[in-house]
């Protein structure tokens, strides 16, 4: 507290100063909360320049912890302040040279660029070393403190990692991190996950079905105005926690599917049985029965029947008509829209070609 | 009941010899006729006593019975390859044809442009986003290639275009072409004939047991079955071929209806001589014969079927299908193992020098492209630059070499100020061992230069720090389904103008010599444990899982790891009465503690437990309860902090009437919020939502309702936690032959906040073969307006796509 009084009040007699003398000041800002959590967030301190000149200057950066003592002190030479507001230019602060101190806080710091919670004190020096005209004080500083608390992770919650669902109009919901500064807000995107593609690449290349910004809390009602999501797409979701020009949190990346039917198409030839003469071998067909054959005969209805080897023999009825072709036809017939068929029972298949061929599937339906 | 005779038990010790593979289940029968006693079965007895021992050894024991095999499979791989391995004469043709007169052969594109006009990101203000994008297939030297483009731009950011390219190895592709060119050089069926079937034994003894029947009733017949009986014996299938089809073959209907019209005509010539008439004696013989032989015919293939029903009754036929089914199982994997189609590809195909190189591509990335390959190494880790996997018979190596970069997506451009950075460069090698074995185990060692480049200096080549990081996991299968995974890694930085002071006096440590340091081992050490399994049989899966992140730990390669926290994670899934019920469950608790020198902490639980009655027609109902809680513990004290609660029932239903079929997709939830930022405030909210989804389906025709309220108790002006009601009803209907349109009218009301009423109208279908296009437009206007508005009510997106095929 001592420290905190002092460095408080430092600033304000160095302003009173030089108002009263008329001359160029620096004014230092700095957003503990947000930027005091990494090393390259010291990078985001606003210094204001309000001299009529751009100069350079010299910046020390130390950073103290209330029982460890100094954990850093990074020094920065040539560093442009043009007039008016600025950050510390990149490549200068990359280029600087940092001193960790001897202790835990130190050597995390180091290794993560990350500081561990404690009570710290963010103290920027800079000293003007290059200008055309004289200052009344070349030397400004200011010094934040903060009780800091790193955040906690941002977590998803629901949809829960690949849901699948009927919703299409689904409710979004995560946990915040904690502590959050009270300006916070979330934003969350949504993209359609295509074939083969990697999570990552869909929620930063994908144009998104969502893009929601300025969300406060830890919900979003699926927006009235977006399209809802389609049957049978995959899709990828999620939430960032960002206060002004910051990323403060990134979620995990999720996904969801919207998916009433369970009936997938088959996508190759591989799929489909051929028909033999004889078939001397089982053959499962998973609610859809898929069989192929090559007809050298001419375009028509198909003649074909199934029946139930359990049932002696019993023909079932309601059999969907089938289209054939002459040459490779290809057939998906759904037996679970047809309540004869059970589950686990064996049926033969029988197609009869032109100059009384017979082909013959025998297989066991299974609809689970 | 005979005894095992001598020759018998030779046999059986021969097919114990050459069947290693099934000498579990063989030495278990053994033991088991030892006990009981031994016979073939005889002319009505199938159901022998070494059927029964075996099968009820079989019955007993399924899941054995598949690991035998499965075992024997295995071991038969490697004879397979030194038999395949033995065909030196190779084939000529190359997989792609005349490779050298096409070294580069264009195969497909796609070029498309993906619009959306929105008003819902930042700000408020309308926005247009786009994405153009560019696809190709190439083959060059006969390897598959995709060429991709993507350019983002974004109004907001004017000249500030996003571009991305990447050339993309893919190697599904290359083995699919493979696996093309071998078709017709190997017989897959042939793969697997190193594995006896272990039944083949009784089917031979069943087969020759009914072929001795048949027999004597040809000889009974005087040999008038001799041809018939001879093609019985031929037929391999004779088992499991069906009883019809052999009907079909022996007694076939016209063969049947000539018989019984030579009957009529013998019982006339019959009637001729008993009235004393002269007839044709060699005729008369003729007929007789064929009748006979028709007797003779009906005979045998009751003899057949009779033995057909004891072979289904004994179960024999069961275990039969059950081992094809196993075997047509182990030939599609063997066929779509990799290993296996790279190994017959170099045997059997003449490949170029290039294609036999590209064997041994797992993965070759160029440009930006993604990377996931351990939670410990790199976890969809984006990059620009190169990223392949090479691989030889039982080791991997990785290279990888690239950039970095914090903004991959043009809507990130906002945010150049972020405290956190990723950004800069990446080399990593990684060596496994162990590939395509039961046990895996890979070395990764990465180096991350970091940078800390914005938007407008991206190119900033200042190295802030390097990292370096390296992993060592291994991933051991366990059983049948088990997969154990390990991952240790351990991370050092080093600031390219850094010192610590703890160091100034024995001089500044590499990353290396931190790497490989013993003090504080856990210091700046992650772990990542796992173990999951499956049973099949039973419907039952689990997982359990531990992580650790220290405070000094640090990996580029996932940003989603947190250091400083502890993780166990559990999931157990059960698959309940015939695959109908499902029920779920997945916790884990979690630690935060960012600093080890302080005992304070946070503490979060979630779990989420799942229970799901499935129907036919995709139909269920569904019960869902997610309790999730943080904790802050400090010393002594502890306090909440947040705490969610959300129970949901959905359910979807269908129903078909006619030609008509009808959805709905319904559910409730209520959900109970609470979020304390400090001690001395509590934030509560909860809330109830209702949605209902129906669509009722003719044809290509479509009417759905959509509907969404949800009740809650929040009084502040908070746009999404504030009471809502949605409502939207619309036609899908076909506008042209291939193009789709619907049409729909919607109302929004957020309390508080507005009212709005609008239209949505989508087109989407394709023009021709080459041109396909969606497009979307929700417009709605403020019927009244509390709050001013950020959200302006109009969004539309847009994509065309053009495909351009070679039609060569």
């Amino acid at each position: 507290m001592r420290l905190k009084s002092y460095r408080v009040l430092l600033p304000v007699i160095m302003i009173c100063a030089i108002v009263s003398a008329g001359r160029a000041q620096v004014a230092i800002t700095f957003n503990a909360p947000v930027y005091g959590q990494s090393l390259e967030g010291l990078a985001f301190v606003q210094i204001f320049n309000s001299s009529a000149e751009d100069v350079k200057a010299s910046v020390i950066i130390r950073v103290n912890e209330n029982t460890a003592g100094n954990v850093l002190v990074a020094t920065l030479s040539s560093v442009p302040l043009r007039r008016g507001n600025n950050m510390l230019d990149r490549a200068t602060f990359s280029r600087g040279r940092f001193s960790f101190g001897n202790s835990y806080y130190g050597l995390t710091l180091s290794q993560t660029g990350r500081f561990p919670e404690g009570e710290y004190e963010y103290c920027f020096e800079i000293e003007i070393t290059d200008s055309k005209s004289p200052w009344v004080s070349p030397f400004f500083e200011n010094c934040f403190i903060q009780q800091l608390q790193p955040m906690t992770p941002l977590l998803l919650i629901n949809p829960a990692d690949g849901d699948e669902s009927c919703n299409t109009r689904p409710v979004f919901l995560w946990q915040l991190p904690s502590p959050l500064p009270a300006e916070a807000r979330c934003r969350l995107v949504l993209t359609e996950l295509k074939d083969k593609q990697d999570i990552a690449e869909a929620v930063n290349y994908n144009i998104p079905v969502l893009n929601q910004g300025n969300i406060i809390g830890n919900q979003l009602m699926f927006p009235g105005s977006a399209p809802s999501l389609k049957e049978g797409k995959n899709y990828a979701w999620q939430v960032i926690v960002y206060t002004g020009k910051a990323i403060l949190k990134r979620s995990e990346i999720w996904t969801y599917s919207v998916k009433c039917d369970e009936e997938i198409k088959p996508f190759s030839t591989d799929s489909y049985r051929e028909l033999k003469e004889e078939d001397g071998n089982f053959y499962i067909a998973s609610k859809f029965l898929r069989f192929s054959f090559h007809n050298p005969y001419n375009a028509g209805l198909l003649s074909y029947s199934i029946a139930s080897l359990a049932g002696g023999g019993t023909p079932i009825k309601d059999l969907p008509e089938l289209k054939i072709l002459p040459g490779l036809n290809k057939f998906d017939v759904d037996l679970s829209e047809n309540k004869s068929f059970k589950n686990g029972q064996e049926y033969m298949l029988e197609v009869r070609l032109a100059n009384n061929r017979n082909l013959r599937l025998r297989f066991v339906y299974k609809n689970e | 009941m005979a005894k095992p005779t001598a020759r018998n038990l030779n046999q059986l010790i021969k097919v114990i010899f050459f069947t290693s593979g099934f000498s579990f289940v063989f030495t278990a029968a053994f033991s088991q006729f030892k006990k009981t006693g031994y016979t073939y079965p005889g002319p009505g007895n199938t159901k022998s006593l070494f059927t029964d021992s075996l099968l009820a050894q079989l019955k007993n024991s399924a899941a054995s019975f598949k690991q035998v095999f499965l075992s024997s499979f295995k071991d038969s791989k490697s004879q397979l390859f030194a038999r395949l391995t033995g065909n030196s004469q190779k084939e000529l043709a190359g997989i792609t044809g005349n490779l050298f007169k096409n070294p580069l052969v264009f195969h497909t594109a796609a070029i498309s442009s993906e619009g959306l006009l929105d008003t819902s990101y930042l700000g408020g203000k309308q926005y247009y986003h786009t994405n153009f994008n560019f696809s190709s297939d190439w083959s060059v030297a006969g390897i598959p290639l995709d060429i991709d483009s993507r350019q983002q731009s974004w109004s907001d950011f004017k000249g500030n275009d996003l571009l991305q390219f990447s050339f993309h190895f893919d190697r599904e592709n290359y083995l699919s072409q493979l696996k093309k060119g071998l078709a017709g050089k190997i017989n897959p069926s042939s793969l697997l004939d190193q594995v006896k079937n272990p039944l083949e034994d009784i089917i031979t003894k069943a087969k020759q047991n009914l072929v001795t029947e048949l027999e004597a009733i040809s000889d009974r017949y005087k040999g008038l079955l001799k041809n018939e009986v001879q093609q019985i014996k031929m037929m391999q299938d004779l088992v499991t071929t069906d009883i019809k089809s052999i009907k079909a073959k022996f007694l076939d209907p016209s063969f049947v209806k000539d018989i019984s019209r030579k009957q009529e005509l013998l019982t006339a010539l019959q009637q001729q001589i008993n009235n004393g008439e002269r007839t044709d004696n060699a005729e008369l013989n003729s007929l007789r014969d064929e009748v006979l032989k028709m007797k003779a015919l009906q005979e045998l293939v009751n003899r057949i079927e009779h033995h057909k029903t004891k072979w289904e009754q004994s179960g024999l036929l069961a275990k039969i299908k059950e081992f094809g089914l196993l075997k047509q199982a182990s030939i599609t994997k063997l066929l779509n193992d990799p290993s296996v189609i790279t190994r017959l590809a170099r045997q059997k195909l003449s490949l170029s020098g290039l294609q036999r190189f590209f064997l041994n591509i797992n993965r070759l990335d160029i440009g930006q492209n993604a990377l996931s390959s351990g939670p410990l190494s790199f976890q969809h880790f984006l990059s620009k630059g190169i990223t392949t996997e090479l691989l030889t018979n039982t080791r991997s190596v990785v290279l990888i070499a690239g950039k970095q970069t914090d903004f991959n997506s043009i809507l990130d451009f906002p945010f150049s100020n972020s405290p956190f950075s990723n950004n800069g460069i990446v080399k990593s090698i990684g060596i496994g061992s162990g590939n395509g074995s039961r046990s895996t185990t890979n070395l990764s060692v990465s180096s991350f230069s970091q940078s800390m480049a914005g938007l407008t200096d991206a190119f900033n080549p200042a190295m802030l720090r390097q990292v370096l990081v390296t992993t060592i996991s291994n991933r051991l299968s366990i059983g049948e389904k088990g997969m154990m995974s390990v991952e240790l890694s351990r991370s050092a930085t080093q600031y390219s103008q850094g010192r610590n002071s703890s160091d100034s006096s024995t001089g500044e440590k590499n990353n290396l010599s931190r790497i490989f340091s013993t003090g504080n081992f856990m210091g700046n050490t992650a772990v990542s444990l796992k173990y999951a399994d499956e049973f099949t049989d039973q419907g039952l899966s689990y997982h359990i899982s531990f992580n650790k992140t220290a405070n000094g730990y640090t990996n580029p390669g996932n940003s989603y790891l947190s250091a400083g926290s502890t993780e166990l994670g559990t999931g157990i899934r059960k698959v309940l009465l015939k695959n109908k019920l499902f029920l779920s469950f997945r916790g884990n608790t979690r630690v935060y503690r960012y600093n080890d020198k302080e005992d304070a902490r946070w503490v979060n639980t979630h779990m989420l437990l799942d229970v799901k009655w499935k129907m036919k027609k995709g139909q269920y109902i569904a019960f869902r309860y997610q309790p999730m809680k943080m904790l802050r513990k400090e010393n002594s004290s502890k306090r909440p902090v947040s705490s969610l609660e959300r129970i949901a029932v959905d359910a979807s239903l269908y129903r078909k009437f006619g030609r008509l079929a009808y959805r709905n997709f319904f559910s409730l939830s209520g959900q109970w919020n609470s979020y304390s930022p400090d001690p001395a405030a509590t934030m509560k909210n909860s809330s109830v939502t209702i949605s209902s989804f129906q669509h009722l389906l003719l044809g290509k025709k479509m009417v759905y309702i959509n509907m969404n309220y949800t009740h809650a108790d929040n009084s502040a002006p908070q746009l999404f936690l504030n009471s809502s009601f949605y409502a939207e009803t619309g036609y899908s209907y076909q506008l042209l032959k291939n193009i789709t349109a619907s049409s729909g009218l919607i109302y929004n009301n957020s309390a508080g906040w507005y009212r709005q009423a609008g239209i949505r109208q989508t087109i989407s279908g394709q023009l021709g073969e080459k041109v396909s296009i969606n497009i979307y437009v929700d417009m709605k206007k403020n019927l009244r307006v509390f709050h001013p508005l950020w959200d302006d009510p109009v969004r539309a997106d847009m994509s065309l796509r053009y495909i351009i095929n070679n039609k060569n």
